[in-house]
């Protein structure tokens, strides 16, 4: 491929989840030629099991690929996969950076969805030029007239260029792929300047060190090259550079406005952060690229091993995994009841699915979470302040002078029938009521400030049920605020499980722990003796159920058929148990420690 | 795949016709016609001579179904093609309802070498019996008590259903005394389990809440016990040396032969099932379900059959046989059931008490 300026276009796909942005790329991959339609597996940018099974990007891709335009040209498209769901905003905002143009997905059936609005804002504010495009019109429900007045209403873009396609059927897809080339521009960077490459994702190869993805804005880079990253000032030689077509291609060089990869034996990739800028040691630009906001942690929850002794595994596990994924934090921590693991820090609860699964299924390891929490803010009455993400680490009340807990701003999107029961959810979550504005005749914004603890917990289910599904929901973290809080241990047995403690709301508590408590004891295994399950504030018992002594539980009768099928059940009950663990002398299996998440008041 | 083990020396045939389809039954069986038992006898015997390799049975079980609801010419039949395999038989065993136990049937028994006779009883109150659709009365079964005695087979089992429908704690109690009264050998009391596809899964009836249960099957054990019989599987009891030979086959985790329709059988390291299917069965298409034993599926079946048992398991045999000290591995769980009464451990013979019998699933999930 040789290489100009103006005949690239460097892109990405916004849309809401399930509005068919990987099934476009898709079609686009498959169009352009870059991989034989053969060798696809559904959805090629989607490449982790995990994303391809639940529908989801995750990780963000790059892919290079030539198209021959009707003009005659050929053209280099870089196309530049975003993840969807609010976890991931800021891989979203990386994607995005790297890029002149966006195509924007907005569903012929669904129209603008308030994950899409957010997305397209950070496109607008990053100066992209938007391409809408109209997908699922084969469906017999479709409404692209009404879809392309959406767009215009709602984001206020012309909706004139819009394009109509089928990613499902390839309809239109050819129409969508000329679009690109008229509406979206050419990078315009300048040859002959210091080099400026902007850092949008990276990952770790045991055999080349960390392979940093780069869009080139101004100047170019050879192999051999001595490179410097200018936010961490850590410089390297350059070993190897190519691009992506998704098979790597090897290239001597890589000029502005060419999207590619570098290689230069870096080791750490903490080293490499995400919006560093990669430029000349010796001819170093004068100034950073503007980076992205840091990405913090926001829910942290206890993984312990099941068995002890895959401790070491799960430490393993977590570097390797940590290799490509700088959001993911671990730090050793040790509870009484579950033994040695790690205090983990995640984007959000989707993002702590996700590295449970793959612990689990990539490294086969059974593992216990417990409940996540949020960071709070404790202040002492010695003035201190000490961060605390571990409720069972909140320091004695009398040293406590108060506790802030972070809020979120959250913007839910909702057909207005439903503006009723959601205010009265917010409410119920100790919302803030900030906003309410009309979208459209049918559909509402409703803004509220809300503490991140009651997100984390029911949230999303509640708001679901309450909406029969139709509010979308999306959120950025607001501020810390105080609050009355309190933790809330429990007692199994008489005896305290550390893992099961909460930072509860006062006025709540009592009915929150008898949730928790009941909730609990639908999952605990009967023993042979009595097991009180107890809430308790302050050495204080609040609430208390009993889970029953086991008193018959064998099989009557066991004779020839009988024989196997009574082992093939034992069988997966043994399976069930070693999802347990041992906290005194009673089984707790992994869904008590999230029973603190699932409880529903309405069953008191 | 296959290993060799030592030919089975227990034999169980099926013969799955009864005269009435019990509300509660989930066993392969059908309703009886003369033509189908005539096909059926036909397939068996081919399955029988088959698969048979031992002539040197020790113990053969007759069950069912209804064994006995065959017509007096081929019940003969079916014993005299069981003939060649039970000249060493220490234990011959029939399995009979009161009702179609009669004199001619008892005479053939005799004649065939039957040395024990299993009878369903169920319940000793005639409206109870009525009502789960059995057609027979607490006075047929004293009479075909008697018809045996008169016939030399005395070593008779009484079977009894716990927590049947409108059955309260006292007319259970009844009904054990009632039973005693009969002066069986053996008795079998079974907690009612309801499958699916039966008249009482239909009509929802419900199992024996898990307290009442309890309670009934602690209290059937004091009865029996005072007197003299022992405990020595979790649903059944026997006077000394009565014991079912057969059944311990079973629970010692032994090889057996099983033949006849939707039977079980183990030999060498296979675990078979045959087809249920009526009429592939009659065919000669019995499509066999295996399941292939490996030494860690044996270990298994061993714990889980053995503890059934007051013999309960010999932890120096089961090191021999599989290399695994079960108690150096499970010694904390074994000392606190040891505790709290459930399990003895006396000449490292691992067991479980009265009340370990009754929460079994639970031990052997600690202990697997």
């Amino acid at each position: 491929m040789n290489f100009d300026q103006k005949y690239t276009r460097n892109f990405s796909i916004i849309a809401h989840i399930d509005h068919g942005k990987s099934t476009l790329a898709d079609r686009i991959l498959e169009l352009t030629g870059a991989v034989s339609t053969r060798e696809m597996k559904d959805q090629i940018l989607d490449s982790m099991d995990l994303e391809r099974e639940r529908g989801i990007t995750i990780k963000l891709n790059a892919v290079t690929l030539s198209y021959t335009s009707d003009d005659g040209n050929t053209y280099i498209f870089n196309l530049i996969d975003t993840p969807g769901h609010v976890d991931f905003t800021y891989e979203v905002s990386r994607s995005l950076a790297a890029c002149e143009g966006a195509v924007l997905v907005v569903d012929a059936t669904q129209g603008v969805e308030a994950q899409t609005l957010a997305n397209v804002y950070l496109a607008i504010d990053n100066d992209l030029a938007i391409l809408p495009v109209i997908n699922k019109i084969d469906l017999p429900s479709a409404m692209p007239e009404w879809a392309k007045e959406e767009i215009e209403k709602r984001i206020g873009i012309s909706s004139e260029q819009a394009v109509e396609v089928s990613a499902k059927t390839g309809f239109h897809i050819h129409e969508l792929l000329e679009a690109i080339v008229k509406e979206i521009p050419a990078p315009n960077g300048d040859e002959s300047a210091p080099l400026q490459a902007l850092i949008f994702d990276s990952y770790y190869d045991s055999y080349r060190g960390v392979v940093i993805l780069i869009r080139i804005k101004e100047g170019s880079v050879k192999v051999g090259d001595h490179i410097k990253l200018m936010q961490s000032d850590k410089d390297y030689i350059v070993t190897e550079l190519g691009i992506r077509s998704p098979d790597e291609i090897k290239l001597k060089e890589l000029k502005c406005g060419q999207v590619g990869y570098l290689c230069a034996q870096i080791k750490d990739i903490r080293d490499v952060r995400p919006g560093d800028t990669v430029t000349s040691f010796d001819r170093p630009a004068s100034k950073a690229l503007p980076g992205y906001r840091d990405i913090n942690p926001m829910v942290f929850c206890g993984l312990y091993p099941v068995d002890s002794d895959d401790y070491q595994d799960l430490k393993d596990a977590l570097e390797k995994l940590s290799l490509n994924d700088a959001s993911l934090q671990f730090v050793p921590e040790t509870s009484q009841a579950l033994g040695f693991g790690f205090r983990c820090g995640f984007l959000g609860l989707l993002h702590m699915d996700v590295i449970q699964e793959r612990l689990e299924r990539e490294y086969n390891i059974d593992l216990i979470l417990t409940a996540p929490s949020v960071i709070y803010h404790v202040y002492l009455t010695n003035g201190e302040m000490v961060p605390i993400d571990n409720p069972s680490k909140l320091p004695d009340s009398s040293k406590i002078n108060r506790i802030e807990e972070p809020y979120v701003k959250a913007n839910i999107m909702t057909p207005k029938e439903y503006v009723g029961p959601i205010m009265e959810l917010c409410q119920e979550k100790r919302g803030i009521y900030l906003d309410l504005q009309y979208f459209d005749d049918t559909r509402m914004i409703l803004v509220y400030e809300l503490p991140l603890s009651e997100i984390v917990y029911n949230f999303f289910d509640k708001l679901k049920s309450c909406t029969k599904g139709y509010a979308s929901f999306d959120y950025e973290p607001s501020i810390y605020r105080p609050s009355d809080l309190i933790k809330m241990d429990v007692l199994l047995n008489g005896q305290v499980v550390d893992a099961l403690s909460s930072i509860v709301y006062r006025p709540q508590a009592y009915n929150r722990g008898l949730g928790i408590i009941r909730r609990i004891k639908t999952v605990i295994p009967r023993q042979q003796f009595e097991i009180p399950i107890q809430a308790a504030i302050g050495g204080k018992i609040i609430a208390r159920v009993d889970v029953k002594a086991v008193r018959k539980d064998v099989l009557a009768k066991c004779y020839g058929g009988d024989i196997s099928r009574k082992k093939k059940l034992l069988e997966k009950q043994k399976e069930g148990k070693k999802r347990m663990k041992k906290v005194g002398s009673v089984e707790v299996p992994q869904e008590a420690f999230m029973s603190i998440l699932s409880i529903d008041e309405e069953e008191n | 795949m296959r290993t060799k083990i030592n030919l089975p020396t227990a034999l169980y045939i099926h013969i799955p016709f009864c005269e009435s389809i019990c509300d509660y039954c989930d066993f392969t069986k059908l309703q009886y016609f003369h033509s189908f038992a005539k096909k059926y006898l036909v397939a068996l015997k081919r399955e029988l001579n088959e698969r048979v390799q031992n002539k040197d049975i020790k113990t053969i079980y007759i069950g069912g179904g209804t064994p006995t609801s065959l017509d007096d010419k081929q019940f003969e039949a079916l014993l005299k093609m069981v003939e060649p395999y039970s000249k060493n038989a220490i234990e011959y065993t029939v399995e009979a309802n009161p009702e179609s136990l009669s004199l001619s049937k008892i005479k053939q028994l005799k004649k065939y070498g039957v040395n024990r006779v299993s009878i369903g009883v169920e319940s000793t109150h005639d409206q109870i019996l009525k009502s789960i659709n059995r057609k027979h009365t607490f006075s047929d079964v004293k009479s075909v008590m008697r018809n045996l005695r008169d016939n030399n087979i005395d070593n008779i089992n009484l079977d009894l259903i716990i927590g049947l429908p409108n059955v309260s704690f006292k007319m259970l109690e009844e009904d054990i005394k009632n039973i005693l009264s009969l002066k069986p050998k053996h008795i079998s009391c079974y907690s009612l389990t309801v499958h699916e596809h039966t008249v009482f899964y239909i009509n929802k009836i419900e199992e024996p809440d898990e307290e009442f249960a309890y309670q009934a099957y602690k209290s059937i054990n004091s009865l029996l016990e005072k007197s003299g019989f022992t405990h020595y599987e979790v649903s059944n009891w026997a006077l000394p040396g009565y014991e079912s030979k057969h059944n311990l086959v079973y629970w010692n985790n032994k090889r057996y032969y099983g033949i006849g329709l939707g039977a079980s059988g183990y030999i060498d390291n296979i675990r078979y099932k045959n087809s249920t299917n009526f009429n592939q069965y009659v065919s000669f298409m019995n499509e066999i379900e295996q399941e292939i034993v490996t030494p860690s599926d044996e270990k298994d079946y061993e714990l889980m059959l053995r503890l059934r048992t007051k013999f309960g398991v010999n932890l120096i045999d089961y090191q021999k046989k599989f290399g695994v000290d079960l108690y150096a591995s499970h010694k904390q769980v074994i000392d606190e059931y040891i505790a709290q009464g459930y399990l003895t451990l006396q000449d490292n013979v691992l067991a479980p008490t009265f009340e370990g019998m009754m929460i079994l699933d639970k031990i052997y999930l600690d202990l697997a």
